[in-house]
C-alpha cells in the first residue's frame, strides 16, 4: 500500500507542469471560484457488511462555494442523514406478542468549512475543518466506546490537493478524524477521476480509511437536458476487511443558479 | 450523447487515454491486498443461554452475563435481542470489551412455554473518513433459550375410590404450551387424555388403583427434563357402610342439603336444626361417631374441589369453614343483593369456585353469585333465576338447576352450569320445580328432574318415575336410578340407561325398605363407589347400602 501511495504522489507531481503548461496556454486566467454558488442534495446509501448486518442511509446535504479573491475560495457544507441497521440480518424474528425485534438507527448531523487555493487549469488544494455529532437509538445497551454513551461528537481536519491533468483530475486527501474522548483516526484517499464527457465523470478511489483499505468507483453524471442545474452520482466502494463491507452510493444534486458542465463546475465552481 | 473523448481533444488523445487508464489501474490496485484487513471481528465468551423456570409463578432465574470483545476499529457497540425470552440487557464497557448482562423475563410476564431469543453484539464501525456515517463491523450473536414449565394446580374429583377407573380434570397453566404425550398417575399411565383449547384443564382418566396417593406427572415430548408437580390424586378403599341411622343433634323438620366427604368418611348434613346448622358425621374403626355441629342461620354447604374447606351460606353471606375443625372462617357479604332476597343454595365445580343461587320470600327472580376463592371476590353472575336449586355433578364438570314453583302459571327453564365457561344457559326443558332436587350423575348422561322426569344428557326424555317419588340420586354412570317412594316406604331401584320413550319406568326387584322413616323435607346422597344411600329428613338420616339391582 506503503509504496502505491508513492507511486501514485510520483505520478502526480511528475503531471502538474506538463497540465500547468498546456493548459494555461490555451485557457485565460480564472478565479478559483467563478461565482458564489449553492447545491442542495439527497443521498442515500445502503452498506451490506459480510455475516452482518445491513444498514441503509438516507439524508439531505447542501453546500455553499464562494470566491476568496481570485486565487482562494471558500465553501460550507452540512448534512444530515439518518442510518437504518437491519437488525433482522442478526436477530432471527421471533413470534412473539410481547417483545418486537429491537432495531437499531444512528442520526448524523454535520458541517465543515473548506478554504482553498485553485487555479483552475492547474489544481487545487484545499484545508477543511468539520465538526459533527452522531447519536445511536439501538435497542437498551447500545453506546459509543469513546464517549460510553449514545452520543458521540466529531472533530475533522482534512488537506487535500487535485490536480486537474486534461480530462483527467487526480487528488489526495488526509483525514485526521477526532471522535470525541476516543483516538484520531487517520486516513488517506486517492482518487483519478476521468470525464470522458464534460458532463460526465467517473472516479476510482482508493486508501487507507483507519488502517483498512478501502477503494470504490463512482459514475456522476450531470445530463444536459436538466439544464446542467441537476447532478446524480452512482458508486460502489468497499472497505477490504475480514467482514468487507461494500457499499451502494447515491445522490442526486440540485445547483442552484450556475448552469455549467460537470467538468467545469468541478474546477471552476466547487 | 458524446460516449468518449470528443469536441475538447486537440492533442496526444491516445497518449492521454493510456495515461488515464494506467492511472487508474494503479489506483485501483491501492486497495489491493486480497483477503481484507486483519480487524478482531467482535466474539463472545459463550455459544448460548439458557434458563429455566419450575412454572408460570416461580422466581424470576437469574441473570446471566457473557463478554464480548471487539477490535480498534469498533466506535459503537450495539447490544439488542429479541423474543420474549428476554426482558433486557445491561452491557458495562471495559476497553475493548463489554460485560453483557442478559436479564430474563418474568414466569408471570410470558406464562408457560418453551422460548427462544437472542441477543446479537454488533461492532458498528466509521463508513467514512468524517465518520459521518456507521457501517456494521462483525456481530456476534448468541441464541438464547428459556423454558417455564407449565403449572398443575388441581385435579377434580381430588379423591376416588379404590378399584374404580374414571376420569378426572386436572387443572393448570400452559398445558399446551408443550406437547403434552400422556399422564401418568405416579407410575400408572392415564387414557383418553384431552386438553382444552385454552391450556387450563386437562381430562385423564386413570385406571383403576389401589388405595394410596399419586403424583400426577405429564409427559412431554419436547419439555427438558419433568414437569414439575406436587399435585396428587387421593385413592381410599371404599366403606362398607352398614344400614343404620343417625339422629340430628337437635331438633329438625327440614335437610338443606346433604353430602359425602370421601376424603374423610364423613357426612355432611346442613338442617334447619338450631335455626340452621351444619352437622358432620364422621365414620371411624367401623362406627359412626357423634355429629359435630356448627354455626347458626346456615342455609346450605358444599366441600370445596380439594375439601380442605366447607364452602357454606347464610341468608346473606359466604362461610368459608374448615372442612376437618369446622372452624369457621370470615364472612364475605354478598354484594347487590335484591331486596327480600336471601343465598339460597350453593354448590362447587372442579374449578372450585362456587355457583350460588338465591331466593325471595315470594316468587320471583333474583341474580345468583360467582364465588372465587383465588380473588376472594363474591360477584352476582348475571343470570336471574328464581328459587333455582342446584346439583353439582359428583365431577365438579356442571350442575342442573331447576327453577320455580307451583305457583307458577307457566313452566320456567331449567338451567345447566357449565363449570369450564363459569356460564349458565338455559336447557330445551322447562317445568316448575317441587321439592325434589335435581339429580345427575358423574359424567352428565342422566338428570332426573322433580324426582320423576329422566332425561339424557341432551336434556331428551327418556322416562319417567312415580309420582311418590321424594327423592333420587343416579348411580355414577347413571345406569340406576334409586328413589325414595314414600308410597313404597324404601327405595325403589329404576335401570334408567335405558330409554323408554318418555314411558314411566318399572322398578327393578322390590322395594328396599329403610331402616327407619327419614321424615318429611328429605335429602339423598349417594357415595362415589355407589355402595351406599344416606337419606336424610326431617326426622333423623338414614344409612343405607345400595340394593344390588
Amino acid at each position: 500500500m506503503n509504496s502505491q501511495k508513492l507511486h501514485i504522489g510520483a505520478s502526480l507531481l511528475a503531471a502538474l507542469p506538463l497540465a500547468s503548461n498546456s493548459a494555461a496556454a490555451a485557457e485565460p486566467a480564472q478565479r478559483a471560484v467563478q461565482s458564489t454558488n449553492y447545491s442542495l442534495g439527497l443521498i442515500a446509501s445502503d452498506s451490506d457488511t459480510k455475516d452482518s448486518t445491513s444498514n441503509g442511509t438516507f439524508g439531505l446535504g447542501g453546500s455553499a462555494n464562494m470566491p476568496i479573491g481570485n486565487l482562494f475560495g471558500a465553501s460550507l457544507a452540512g448534512s444530515y442523514s439518518r442510518t437504518t441497521a437491519r437488525t433482522s440480518d442478526v436477530l432471527f424474528d421471533v413470534a412473539s406478542q410481547t417483545s418486537s425485534r429491537q432495531t437499531c438507527r444512528f442520526n448524523n448531523a454535520d458541517g465543515s468549512l473548506s478554504v482553498f487555493a485553485r487555479k483552475p487549469t492547474l489544481g487545487r488544494i484545499s484545508a477543511s475543518y468539520g465538526k459533527g455529532n452522531v447519536k445511536s437509538d439501538c435497542g437498551d445497551e447500545s453506546v459509543f466506546v469513546s464517549t460510553g454513551d449514545d452520543s458521540m461528537g466529531i472533530d475533522y481536519y482534512k488537506v487535500g490537493a487535485e490536480a486537474y491533468l486534461w480530462d483527467f483530475t487526480f487528488g489526495a486527501v488526509h483525514t485526521s478524524t477526532e471522535p470525541e474522548d476516543g483516538e484520531k483516526l487517520e486516513s488517506d484517499i486517492f482518487s483519478a477521476s476521468w470525464y470522458p464527457l464534460d458532463s460526465l465523470k467517473v472516479t476510482l478511489s482508493g486508501g487507507d480509511l483507519y488502517e483498512q483499505d478501502t477503494y470504490g468507483i463512482e459514475i456522476e453524471h450531470q445530463p444536459e437536458f436538466m439544464g446542467n442545474s441537476l447532478g446524480v452520482a452512482l458508486g460502489y466502494s468497499v472497505i477490504d476487511r475480514d467482514q468487507e463491507i461494500g457499499t451502494i452510493n447515491f445522490s442526486v444534486v440540485f445547483h442552484f443558479g450556475t448552469k455549467v458542465e460537470l467538468k467545469t463546475r468541478d474546477r471552476q465552481y466547487r | 450523447m458524446r460516449l468518449f473523448l470528443g469536441e475538447k481533444v486537440h492533442y496526444l488523445p491516445g497518449a492521454r487515454r493510456v495515461a488515464g487508464l494506467l492511472l487508474f489501474g494503479s489506483l485501483a490496485g491501492c486497495g489491493g491486498g486480497g483477503g481484507g484487513d486483519d480487524v478482531a471481528p467482535v466474539q463472545i465468551s459463550t455459544n448460548a443461554i439458557t434458563f429455566s423456570a419450575a412454572g408460570p409463578s416461580a422466581e424470576v432465574p437469574a441473570a446471566q452475563s457473557f463478554t464480548a470483545t471487539f477490535g480498534d476499529d469498533v466506535v459503537q457497540l450495539s447490544v439488542i435481542h429479541s423474543g420474549d425470552a428476554i426482558a433486557s440487557t445491561t452491557s458495562v464497557l471495559n476497553g475493548r470489551s463489554a460485560q453483557i448482562t442478559v436479564v430474563p423475563a418474568a414466569p408471570t410476564a410470558v406464562g408457560p412455554g418453551a422460548f427462544v431469543g437472542a441477543v446479537a453484539v454488533t461492532g458498528y464501525t466509521c463508513a467514512d473518513t468524517t465518520c459521518s456515517r456507521m457501517a456494521a463491523g462483525s456481530t456476534a450473536t448468541l441464541p438464547v433459550s428459556y423454558q417455564i414449565s407449565p403449572a398443575l394446580l388441581s385435579v377434580a374429583p381430588y379423591v376416588e375410590v379404590a378399584g374404580r377407573s374414571d376420569t378426572v380434570v386436572i387443572r393448570g397453566q400452559g398445558l399446551r404450551a408443550f406437547n403434552i404425550s400422556g399422564v401418568r398417575f405416579g407410575d400408572t399411565a392415564a387414557t383418553n387424555v384431552n386438553v382444552n383449547t385454552a391450556g387450563t384443564e386437562l381430562s385423564a382418566t386413570h385406571p383403576a388403583l389401589a388405595a394410596g396417593s399419586y403424583v400426577i406427572h405429564l409427559d412431554s415430548t419436547n419439555h427438558t427434563g419433568e414437569i414439575p408437580s406436587n399435585v396428587a390424586l387421593r385413592v381410599v378403599d371404599p366403606v362398607a357402610f352398614a344400614a343404620t341411622t343417625l339422629d340430628h343433634p337437635s331438633a329438625a323438620t327440614v335437610v338443606r342439603s346433604l353430602s359425602y366427604d370421601l376424603e374423610r368418611q364423613a357426612l355432611i348434613v346442613v338442617s334447619d336444626a338450631g335455626g340452621g346448622s351444619i352437622a358432620h358425621y364422621r365414620y371411624a374403626n367401623g362406627a359412626w361417631g357423634a355429629p359435630t355441629q356448627v354455626g347458626s342461620g346456615f342455609l346450605d354447604a358444599a366441600l370445596s374441589a380439594d375439601g380442605t374447606q366447607l364452602f357454606a351460606i347464610t341468608p346473606a353471606h359466604f362461610w368459608p369453614i374448615d372442612a376437618a375443625t369446622l372452624a369457621v372462617g370470615t364472612n364475605i357479604a354478598a354484594p347487590s343483593l335484591a331486596t327480600n332476597s336471601f343465598l339460597k343454595n350453593i354448590v362447587v365445580g372442579y374449578d372450585n369456585r362456587s355457583l350460588i343461587t338465591t331466593s325471595l320470600t315470594t316468587s320471583g327472580s333474583t341474580q345468583g353469585y360467582i364465588y372465587d376463592p383465588p380473588t376472594g371476590i363474591l360477584g352476582l353472575n348475571g343470570t336471574a333465576l328464581n328459587n333455582a336449586t342446584p346439583t353439582m355433578s359428583a365431577s365438579g364438570a356442571g350442575a342442573i338447576l331447576s327453577q320455580g314453583d307451583s305457583t307458577l302459571t307457566s313452566d320456567v327453564p331449567v338451567y345447566l352450569y357449565a363449570t369450564a365457561a363459569n356460564a349458565l344457559s338455559a336447557s330445551t326443558v322447562s317445568l316448575r320445580q317441587n321439592a325434589v332436587p335435581p339429580a345427575v350423575n358423574r359424567s352428565i348422561t342422566r338428570i332426573v328432574l322433580n324426582g320423576t322426569k329422566v332425561y339424557d344428557g341432551n336434556f331428551a326424555l327418556l322416562g319417567t318415575l312415580p309420582d311418590t317419588t321424594a327423592g333420587v340420586v343416579l348411580k355414577s354412570d347413571g345406569s340406576r336410578a334409586y328413589a325414595y317412594d314414600t308410597a313404597a316406604g324404601g327405595i325403589l331401584v329404576y335401570d334408567v340407561s335405558v330409554d323408554r320413550d318418555e314411558a314411566a319406568y318399572t322398578a327393578l326387584g322390590a322395594v328396599t325398605p329403610l331402616a327407619a322413616d327419614p321424615g318429611p323435607g328429605l335429602r339423598m346422597a349417594i357415595t362415589p363407589d355407589n355402595g351406599t344411600l344416606f337419606v336424610a329428613g326431617g326426622t333423623r338420616i338414614v344409612v343405607q347400602p345400595t340394593p344390588a339391582l
